[in-house]
């Protein structure tokens, strides 16, 4: 399947790095990291200019991330306030709030290129629960700088392997993604299971 | 404990989804980045997707001999992948791919 993405990047160049990153930052399924490894190759082999791609991968991205920011923002996050409404999980989701809100610099750089499949919901988060837009937005454009110029960094260095790496750091990002959430909902669990046994008479 | 998977099966459940999916990414990353190491693998087959000046960079093939091969002007480094100038010369890719692999064989050990 990576072949027939790999073939479309020459084709549709800087155009469709553009919009796979945009696309991939409103949490639409776009496999922009293939995308990004494939165009850093591209640019290493002549058939790119390096400003032509980092300027549309960088700019698709924060564009993406500005949007689903605002979408938070704006429409509030149906799910989320539900959720903080229901008194059995209103006690969690105050606390990840909180929690998005001690750490949200963090949160939102990170989420950008290390935990990647979670930028998108970031995005809306932390649109929903009104993080301060600057320090957003200044997270995010050095999120975006991390995730464009490593992607395509390593793109670049190792075009032959393109395919190799996009399976090896596929699996990675996704094992960082999961394993976070598994960190997070484990904590939960030991707090609930803590919490259930301290009311025991 | 087991009281807590009673009293908040859905954490639970949860909690149980996203371990198992972590562990299915780290043993597929470990086995690709294992695949990848093995020297034996280290040379990528020649793909339909791969354009002439890509061909030229992984391969550190001369471009002259790759633009002879694959019968495009001299000196032109279209941005075409080799599917594509296949489909333009009116031959299958796998001529094409077979012909720039004879050519990666004939370099000089590196």
């Amino acid at each position: 399947m990576s072949d027939a993405l790999f073939q479309l990047v020459p084709e549709y160049g800087a155009g469709l790095v553009f919009l796979a990153t945009f696309l991939s930052c409103l949490a639409l399924p776009a496999p922009s990291s293939l995308i990004m490894l494939a165009a850093g190759a591209f640019v290493a082999s002549g058939d790119f200019s390096g400003w032509s791609v980092v300027t549309a991968a960088f700019g698709g991205a924060v564009l993406g991330d500005q949007l689903g920011y605002w979408i938070g923002r704006k429409g509030g996050m149906p799910l989320w306030d539900a959720a903080a409404r229901r008194p059995k999980t209103a006690g969690v989701m105050a606390r990840a709030q909180a929690s998005l809100h001690r750490q949200d610099i963090l949160a939102v750089y990170f989420s950008r290129w290390l935990f990647s499949p979670l930028g998108p919901y970031v995005n809306l988060a932390g649109g929903a629960t009104r993080m301060n837009w600057v320090r957003f937005t200044i997270a995010d454009l050095a999120g975006e700088a991390t995730w464009v110029g490593a992607y395509t960094g390593l793109g670049y260095g190792f075009a032959s392997q393109i395919e190799e790496l996009g399976d090896t750091l596929g699996n990675i990002v996704g094992a960082l993604a999961a394993g976070l959430v598994t960190l997070l909902l484990g904590r939960a669990l030991l707090r609930a299971s803590r919490e259930a046994h301290a009311r025991k008479p | 404990m087991k009281n807590v998977l009673r009293t908040h099966p859905v954490l639970s459940l949860a909690f149980g989804l996203a371990a198992t999916l972590t562990l299915f990414f780290v043993v597929r990353a470990v086995f690709f980045a294992l695949y990848w190491a093995d020297p034996a693998h280290a040379l990528h087959p020649v793909e339909d997707w791969m354009t002439p000046r890509y061909i030229v960079h992984a391969y550190s093939l001369r471009p002259e001999s790759v633009a002879e091969t694959l019968e495009i002007a001299a000196g032109s480094s279209p941005r075409t992948p080799l599917a594509e100038i296949a489909e333009a010369r009116g031959v299958p890719v796998e001529t094409l791919i077979l012909a720039i692999e004879a050519l990666v064989a004939q370099r000089p050990a590196q």
